[in-house]
């Protein structure tokens, strides 16, 4: 009897030892495995948006193509990142493809990122921040705010170091960049476009150097407001031209609030921006002289500004009412006042958006567009005036001639 | 002329900065005591929707914060308890 | 012309507004009909151990506050700004759904969490947790 139970404590301990090695090699197995799954310290990462729709204009409606932007997110390591967007689009039937930014992010310190590349200026909150399809609460951008008619900078090229910081029981943001700076669009090719300015160029026409920044202030504790105070200044003409000390200053004040207004169950979004950009005086060639001998002047200071509201009634009990969102827009563009292209346009556009999660919305909005006073200069102005129609595509709206009102139905996505 | 005055004033808004980060580190403010899930909703809804954890894994909320932390210039402290918060709830 | 425009618009939208609303994201909603966040019968036994502590809630009106109130609401009722477009919505603590599970259900869920809903087990110390379910109950309507 002894000697049995002796042998059966052999058999269980051997037993259990066995199932404990095998235990343990599985523990490995599964550590192993894990390991080959870890991900290294450089991260690849795909993100950006999209979208498309259907534009309906006075006499023509149309569905867009839309846009495609991704953007490639290369982190080296903890402090180094790379940024780059493109942006595809399609234009009068070819497929477009253009470089938004590519930069890199070097973070100094706690309160310091310096930043080299073609980056988004800081200049104001819209481009830096809001023009995503997906982060704009409109199908279109404010006027002044596109490409075809900017007053006011969005990208550029250079160096800039920004951060932010607490302070008190708020915080602040800084941004301080040395760019290329727009360049001066002088007459010659075309008179009626003389003093315009050219923003985002890849190669500067000066030695000269645009320098500005921003300073945004959040004086609540809860992030819910910023106030952003931005400029830019440098000179715009040509070296050895008769415009080399023609120099442009521009500033911008921006302004964001988003609150939870708990007796409507809804939340509150508001963002503003007014831009202006004041170009030193300098005489263009008169397009009014067919010879191109006669020589005019204007005061060239342009301005552009809008407000937006949201508001989503996210808290009601309304299964389709929590994901709508109300949005209306003013905006308003004034072009350098006695210039061939000087136009005054106001735009209101609203309507509503249903989000389908956090990042995807169907935008509804309807367009009106009013064109104030023409230029002196007639035919210029009306020029200018297509130009700047604010159609996010102006597939109907077409260059040349005003868009008028339209509606809009958009989709977009952020991934 | 003008050109040196507003290198001068940039001069000086440096100086200011570098000044107020000195004083920002020294005098701890509200903001460091506020945990991550709060950093995290009221900073992202001051452009877009504050983002479903679940979106993103681990490593990619690193990447994905580390971009937001130069866009929106979060302060450093934010971005730490913001991609801790996101970790953990995804 | 622009009449057709707007009834084209109008049917339109409302077509999109109807498929936009018959997504089937939107059962997955806590408190909408259809997949329920429902705790194991198991949580309904733990039992609270600061049930007779009066003064408990006062701690976990803090951590509230500094965690949960960002998705919640500052009053419970689901109406935190962070909440707004996710998916499903944070619940509404104040209702009756919430209300009506027992002590040990309501620490089981913040404990293990379901995301969005973060797990609550290594942040916070049990008795926090529990100061929290005690917490909870105050917000009932």
């Amino acid at each position: 009897m002894k000697n049995m139970a002796v042998i059966c404590t052999c058999i269980l301990l051997f037993l259990g030892g066995g199932l404990f090695a095998q235990e343990e090699n599985e523990l490995t197995e599964i550590t192993t495995r894990l390991n080959e799954l870890k991900p290294g310290k450089s991260r690849f990462m795909m993100r950006g948006y999209a979208h498309s729709g259907l534009e309906i204009y006075e006499n023509s409606s149309s569905f867009v193509g839309g846009s495609f932007n991704p953007i490639f997110l290369w982190q080296q390591s903890e402090r180094l990142l790379f940024e780059g967007e493109l942006e595809v689009e399609l234009e009068d039937g070819q497929t477009v493809v253009g470089l938004e930014y590519a930069n890199i992010s070097y973070i100094l310190s706690k309160a310091a990122i310096l930043r080299v590349g073609r980056f988004l200026l800081p200049f104001g909150i819209f481009g830096d921040r809001l023009h995503p399809r997906w982060i704009n609460r409109l199908p279109t951008n404010p006027l002044g705010f596109t490409h075809d008619a900017q007053v006011g900078p969005t990208t550029d090229m250079g160096v800039e170091l920004r951060g932010g910081m607490p302070m008190g029981t708020g915080k602040i943001n800084y941004s301080l960049y040395i760019v290329n700076g727009p360049t001066l669009n002088e007459g010659m090719v075309d008179a009626e476009e003389g003093g315009q300015l050219h923003y985002a160029n890849y190669n500067d026409n000066n030695k000269n150097k645009a320098v500005g920044g921003r300073l945004g202030i959040l004086p609540l504790n809860n992030s819910s407001v910023e106030i952003g105070f931005s400029g830019q200044r440098g000179k715009v003409g040509d070296t050895d031209s008769e415009y080399a000390d023609v120099s442009a200053t521009m500033l911008a004040v921006d302004f964001s609030m988003v609150k939870n207004l708990t007796a409507l169950n809804s939340v509150l979004d508001v963002k503003a921006q007014w831009n202006q950009v004041s170009v030193s005086d300098a005489s263009y060639i008169s397009p009014e002289d067919p010879t191109g001998t006669t020589e005019y002047t204007f005061e060239n200071k342009s301005n552009a500004w809008f407000a937006r509201a949201a508001l989503k009634p996210a808290y009601v009990d309304n299964a389709v009412l929590k994901n709508i969102e109300f949005t209306g827009r003013y905006s308003r563009m004034t072009l350098a006042e006695g210039a061939a292209w000087a136009t005054d346009q106001t735009q209101i556009t609203f309507g509503f958006n249903y989000w389908l999660d956090w990042r995807t919305v169907i935008k509804f909005a309807y367009q009106i567009n009013d064109t104030a006073a023409e230029s002196d200069h007639g035919e210029g102005g009306g020029r200018t005036t297509g130009l700047t129609g604010g159609g996010a595509e102006e597939a109907a709206g077409g260059h040349g001639e005003p868009s008028g009102n339209a509606f809009f139905v958009h989709w977009s996505i952020g991934f | 002329m003008k050109a040196l005055k507003i290198s001068g004033s940039i001069l000086g808004l440096i100086f200011g900065i570098s000044l107020l980060t000195a004083a920002g580190c020294a005098t701890k403010g509200v903001q460091p005591e506020k945990l991550g899930a709060q950093l995290w909703g009221e900073n992202c809804v001051r452009c877009h929707n504050a983002p479903n954890p679940q979106a993103f894994s681990d490593a990619q909320w690193e990447t994905a914060t580390m971009h937001m932390r130069v866009r929106a210039s979060l302060t450093a402290d934010e971005t730490e308890k913001i991609v801790a918060f996101l970790k953990m709830a995804n | 012309m622009k009449s057709r425009n707007t009834l084209l618009l109008m049917a339109f939208a409302s077509v999109a507004l109807l498929l936009a609303a018959s997504t089937p994201e939107e059962k997955t909603s806590g408190t909408a009909a259809g997949e329920k966040w429902v705790a194991p019968a198991s949580a309904d036994k733990i039992k609270n151990p600061l049930a007779d502590n009066a003064k408990a809630w006062k701690r976990g009106k803090k951590t509230y506050d500094a965690m949960c109130a960002i998705c919640h609401g500052t009053k419970g009722k689901g109406d935190g700004i962070a909440g707004m477009a996710l998916k499903p919505r944070p619940a509404d603590l104040t209702s009756k759904e919430v209300q009506s599970q027992s002590d040990g259900a309501i620490y089981w869920k913040l404990t293990t969490g379901k995301p969005p809903m973060a797990s609550y087990k290594a942040l916070l110390k049990d008795k926090q947790r529990w100061e929290l379910v005690n917490y909870i109950r105050k917000l009932k309507k």
